[in-house]
């Protein structure tokens, strides 16, 4: 038994941790900025805007082909310099953070809507850091199978959602492509704020254990979370129409609990249940990768210390936002900022990373 | 060593074996003219007396009808001629032959020979095969270990007739000396994990080992972890069959459980069974054990949770019953399903070591006289009366004391973390159970794991004839476990 390719992950593991990391709770409520944009056309604008991750991925290849031993931040720090590189990277972990904010403040008013009303914000926040944090410290072959496991309940939810057809009506979606195409671009543009965090493959490349199969995998996973937001936004406008979706918060939870069994009232305790377990998911998985950075950033300070170093910054940032409108009005203000900064600091890389190429033919990637 | 008085050799061989346990010592005269003075030396209670009498004393101071002389070939010329025992040994080292004689070996000793002659009288009164208490079985074996280790192999030797089957033998325990055996498949079983094994094993020294649940805690990989990493079992077909998987088998003299390493969670949820019903009918049983799991683990929380926070949640019907059922009770919902629970467990585990007559009025009065009375006193209320009920019933549905046992102590931080936190605490419950689960390890293998070839033996089974492989998550060395065997429709 090979000891090492134990630990590396494989293509399975890596397809559903790149869901996982970026298909969470956000689902509950991507339909609503998307259709306050396009209105019943949103479920295209889900489509275009998956041209994100697509691009990260097809980008990022080019890293990934050049350096298949190095992670984004070595290879920043290779070409730009530790002083700039590190200071890009220190960004990249501070956008990787900001997600893992953003996921817990949601969970927060997520759960105290529908499941903990009794339970104080700080409570909420701090237990699901510390559940993060243990998480998080077990090291990525553990979130790669958490995030398998917990792809199965996103798969349920998800196919429990198809029940709404029979109750949804086709006149919510027409006229077809009657929202107008700047309309659509701009909820294209909503939407691709949801599908960040692709970005995590260029953080893990190097632990796969197959390395002719990773950009394959993340186009299949690119694919699959682009059915998945596209089938959410849709089934979302079906059922509930484009004016009525863009008034709730979590416009997403009416269509899952569109179930009906007989002498169950509600499915919505089954549903909190997953929702918590996958919200878990998306924030460790995405707190693994701030911790892998700062790692990176930091080689002495073990990454198992840098989950709890950096446990302070998700206890009390998630606990500033006054309410969840508070929340989605500064992260609307910020995402745009995370995204063009990653686009930025990937497209740099990849040039750079091409025109070595050119220069050093056969270069050694060892750093 | 030059033996050249019989009673020098004796006394050492004495001391040896321990000044204080009793040697039978019986002396002969071998052969005519001059005979040749010998002692045949044994253990009572450990070897076959008649064997002794018929194979060794008979023909030795009888038939002998020639002149013996003492020499450096006299012992080998004796076992090869006169001594009709299979099992013969040629020693010179009286510790080796101090040994032999504790585990039911007979030793002859010759006037002015160096050697000893060691012989397999092995005996004594042991337990014949029964049926296994602990894992009864309705179309499997009747065959269940028992405590003589021989005796085990032996059934696991006709169970697997392969000539890759490997035995290694130990001997655990510096005052027990407890004979301990290491069994796998050569060729199936990856040779770091017995490598490891066979480590950890020789690393043992302690005063004594007296059932395979000590050799167990010395080995395994997490002490403090609730989930057990080996599985036990009683049955020579279970234990074969996980051999065949590339699984260790270890079993010790003196103890009918044998112990399989390393061990998969999901395993814990199989029984043997479940190979020989049918397919559709072993899944059902098996989908019946998964809902019990999760009965065991979620039901009392559940119905807290139910109670206590989020009363819109329980069906419009059922509001009234229950709301009814707890009027007048004084405890707090978190308390009453407490108690209920403790008072199972305390009924449970009384009537665990009781003889089989008292258990039963154990369980009359425990079951039917205390709870109704609990429910005329207002302590505990019909439903949770109820809710606990089938949380009881559903942990006998798990197979294995040992997994049985840690679900059912499971529910007690999730009936806490549910009082605490409602479904939020559930599900606080769950992730830590996921993110525990998937970081331990049995034997260096991952607990819990996932490998889509896998599927067709985890939470359903799929038809024999579709398992070509052996399961993936317990490394081998060779995969293929079946060609096709039948032609696919």
């Amino acid at each position: 038994m090979d000891k090492r390719k134990n630990e590396l992950l494989t293509t399975n593991e890596l397809l559903f941790t790149l869901i996982g990391c970026i298909i969470g709770a956000g689902i509950l409520s991507l339909p609503n900025s998307i259709v306050a944009e396009a209105k019943q056309d949103g479920w295209i604008s889900t489509v275009i805007g998956s041209l994100y991750p697509l691009y990260v991925v097809m980008v990022g290849s080019i890293i990934i082909k050049r350096y298949p031993d190095q992670n984004i931040m070595e290879v920043s720090k290779q070409c730009l310099g530790k002083v700039f590189g590190g200071f890009l990277n220190l960004m990249f972990l501070a956008q990787f953070l900001v997600y893992v904010v953003g996921v817990i403040g949601a969970a927060n008013s997520i759960l105290r809507v529908y499941a903990v009303w009794f339970m104080p914000r700080y409570k909420i926040t701090l237990v699901l850091v510390m559940l993060i944090v243990y998480g998080c410290m077990q090291g990525l072959k553990v979130i790669a199978k958490i995030n398998i496991l917990m792809f199965f309940f996103i798969a349920l939810i998800t196919l429990s959602s198809t029940m709404s057809i029979r109750y949804g009506s086709i006149l919510n979606l027409r006229p077809f492509l009657g929202a107008g195409l700047d309309k659509i671009i701009k909820g294209s543009i909503e939407s691709a704020f949801s599908y960040g965090n692709m970005e995590l493959l260029l953080v893990i490349y190097p632990y796969i254990n197959n390395r002719k199969a990773i950009i394959r995998t993340a186009l299949y996973a690119t694919a699959i979370i682009t059915f998945i937001y596209t089938w959410t936004v849709f089934a979302t406008t079906l059922y509930l129409g484009p004016d009525i979706v863009p008034q709730s918060l979590w416009p997403f939870f009416f269509v899952s609990e569109s179930v009906k069994i007989p002498a169950i009232t509600s499915f919505r305790f089954v549903y909190m249940a997953f929702w918590t377990l996958i919200i878990f998911k998306t924030a460790t998985t995405q707190y693994y990768a701030s911790t892998a950075v700062f790692n990176n950033l930091f080689n002495r300070i073990d990454r198992k210390y840098a989950c709890l170093l950096l446990a302070p910054l998700i206890l009390f940032i998630p606990l500033l936002f006054e309410n969840e409108v508070a929340r989605r009005d500064l992260f609307s203000k910020l995402m745009p900022w995370v995204t063009l900064f990653n686009l930025f600091y990937i497209t740099l890389l990849a040039v750079l990373a091409a025109i070595k190429r050119k220069t050093a033919p056969g270069g050694t990637t060892k750093g | 060593m030059e033996f050249e008085n019989l009673d020098t050799v004796l006394q050492s061989l004495a001391k040896a074996v321990g000044d204080h346990l009793p040697l039978k010592v019986k002396r002969i005269q071998i052969g005519q003219v001059v005979p040749l003075q010998a002692a045949v030396i044994y253990m009572d209670g450990l070897v076959k007396n008649d064997v002794i009498s018929r194979d060794i004393l008979a023909p030795l101071m009888l038939h002998v009808k020639e002149q013996v002389m003492p020499g450096e070939n006299t012992a080998t010329y004796l076992s090869d001629r006169y001594i009709a025992i299979s099992g013969t040994l040629l020693k010179h080292d009286i510790e080796k032959t101090a040994d032999g004689l504790k585990a039911g070996k007979s030793a002859v000793l010759l006037e002015g020979s160096a050697e000893i002659i060691l012989l397999d009288t092995e005996g004594g009164e042991f337990r014949s095969i029964t049926e296994p208490l602990s894992e009864t079985s309705l179309r499997g074996s009747r065959e269940g270990f028992v405590e003589n280790l021989d005796t085990n192999l032996a059934m696991l030797k006709r169970e697997i007739k392969d000539s890759a089957l490997a035995i290694e033998h130990f001997t655990l325990g510096r005052r027990s000396r407890t004979d301990l055996a290491l069994v796998y498949i050569s060729n199936i079983v990856d040779p770091d994990i017995v490598n490891s094994v066979r480590e950890k094993i020789n690393a043992i020294d302690v005063d004594s080992v007296m059932g395979t649940g000590t050799v167990e805690q010395y080995i395994e990989d997490s002490t403090y972890t609730i989930f057990p990493q080996v599985i036990y079992s009683e049955r020579p077909d279970r234990v074969a069959s996980r051999l065949l998987e590339g699984k260790i088998a270890v079993l010790l003299q003196g103890t009918p459980f044998a112990f399989t390493i390393p061990a998969l969670f999901v395993e814990f949820f199989h029984t043997i069974e479940d190979y020989y019903e049918r397919t559709v009918t072993a899944n059902a049983i098996r989908l019946l054990r998964l809902l019990s799991l999760f009965f065991v683990t979620s039901l009392p929380s559940i119905y807290l949770t139910f109670i206590k926070y989020n009363a819109e949640l329980i069906p419009i019907d059922f509001v009234v019953p229950i709301v009814q059922s707890r009027t007048g009770i004084p405890l707090t919902p978190f308390l009453e399903i407490l108690v209920v629970e403790i008072l199972v467990e305390i009924l449970r585990e009384g009537g665990l070591r009781l003889p089989s007559k008292i258990a039963q009025t154990i369980s009359i009065v425990g079951g039917i006289i205390i709870s109704d009375a609990a429910v005329q006193a207002k302590v505990v209320s019909p439903s949770t009366l109820l809710i606990v009920g089938i949380t009881t019933i559903s942990s006998f549905v798990i197979p294995g004391q040992e997994m049985s046992f840690t679900i059912r102590i499971l529910r007690f931080p999730m009936l806490v973390l549910s009082n605490m936190m409602g479904i939020f605490g559930i599900a606080t419950g769950y992730i830590l159970l996921m993110v525990h689960l998937l970081s331990l390890r049995s034997f260096g293998v991952p607990y819990l794991t996932f490998y889509r070839g896998d599927l067709k033996d985890t939470l359903f089974r799929a038809p024999l004839w579709q398992m070509n492989r052996r399961p993936e998550a317990v490394p081998n060395e060779n995969a293929v476990r079946q060609k096709k065997t039948k032609k696919q429709p």
